[in-house]
């Protein structure tokens, strides 16, 4: 996950997440695959 | 203006906010202020061309990082302070249409991970006592915006509901040693009449007590006070198992059910406190047409009426798809 926090002009914070592909939380199916290919 | 008043009578605080009369009320679709800002098109809350998961601090906050002093001069019998706080607003989706419940399970997820980070930030600071994140869905909850979000209200102190059941554990505690969450949660699965879904790591159900007709709890198996006391396998059932009831509510009727979907999590006050981490779902519908109201009792008594049985109302939700 990744954020990056940015004031408006207004003053108000803003903070946008991202999840590239490398670093988002696996899905069951990707786990499952990570454990057979370990197996 | 905004203000904290005192209600001497209930001993809690009433925010008054007379700013919010203002906001935003059923934009057109093309206009909508929760979608990114499109290149030529008028500024939205959201600067950036595109997005993931946004929060940014409500236009229209009840409580603000930094308030204005109160409009009226406190007393001893009514009590008056700054409404300081925080509250957010967070964007599931750049999409405009669509409900969380449409997401992915990976993006609900996601959607977690923000959550936790969101209370460990706002919890943080030092004027904050409690996190509270929930979602109102549908117009019979009076959201005025369809943009799939949910909000967040950082309190300077901790609201009445969660004083009364943190009360509770801790009397529960004392009389027996064991969390009255962790008690609930292994009554209701020794009964299963009332269980919903249950997965690795959490468990759904109506409770014994519940208030409203398809009042859902979900409760994580392992005593765990806040969401990032949660491992990534936690997470990642927590996911699944909010996708399955909100896809469970959208086809009991075949229609996207409104609800309020609220998080109770550990006090950020700094003070030694015994929670346990539960979600609960309030759909405000008692059958496919009609509405369950708050009412007299409710309202004026605080005392509740179920018009329905939880046993039978979560024999149905485990009987809608997906099948528990």
């Amino acid at each position: 996950m990744k954020k990056q926090t940015a004031v408006k002009e207004d003053g108000r914070r803003i903070v946008y997440y991202s999840f590239p592909k490398n670093d988002a939380p696996r899905t069951k199916n990707e786990e499952r695959r990570t454990k057979n290919r370990r197996n | 203006l905004s203000e904290l008043r005192w209600h001497p009578l209930l001993q809690e605080w009433v925010i008054t906010a007379t700013h919010r009369q203002e906001r935003t009320f059923f934009p057109p679709d093309d206009y909508c202020p929760l979608c990114p800002t499109r290149e030529g098109g008028f500024p939205t809350e959201v600067p950036a061309s595109d997005y993931e998961i946004v929060a940014f601090d409500n236009k229209f906050p009840s409580l603000q990082r930094k308030p204005p002093e109160p409009s009226v001069q406190g007393s001893d019998l009514y009590k008056v302070r700054p409404a300081s706080g925080v509250c957010e607003v967070i964007l599931y989706s750049p999409r405009h249409g669509g409900t969380l419940t449409d997401a992915s399970e990976e993006e609900i997820e996601q959607l977690i991970y923000v959550w936790a980070d969101r209370y460990q930030d706002l919890g943080a600071l030092d004027y904050v006592d409690y996190v509270f994140i929930f979602e109102n869905k549908g117009k019979e909850i009076g959201v005025t915006l369809t943009h799939p979000h949910g909000q967040i209200y950082a309190y300077p102190f901790i609201p009445p509901v969660v004083a009364t059941e943190l009360a509770s554990c801790l009397e529960h505690k004392k009389n027996t040693g064991n969390c009255l969450l962790c008690d609930i949660l292994a009554e209701e699965e020794r009964d299963g009449r009332r269980v919903v879904a249950g997965n690795e790591h959490f468990t759904a159900f109506i409770p014994f007590y519940a208030r409203y007709p398809y009042e859902v709890h979900i409760l994580p198996k392992e005593h765990r006070v806040s969401l990032p006391e949660f491992s990534e396998a936690e997470k990642r059932s927590l996911a699944g198992m909010l996708k399955t009831v909100l896809s469970k509510y959208d086809n009991l009727w075949e229609f996207s059910l409104p609800y309020m979907m609220v998080l109770h999590q550990q006090p950020t006050d700094g003070k030694e406190h015994d929670y346990h981490f539960h979600i609960e779902f309030y759909p405000p519908y008692r059958t496919e047409k009609k509405l369950k109201y708050l009412a007299g009792s409710e309202a004026g008594a605080g005392a509740f009426i179920n018009d329905t049985l939880a046993e039978e109302k979560a024999a149905e939700l485990r009987e809608t798809e997906p099948k528990t």
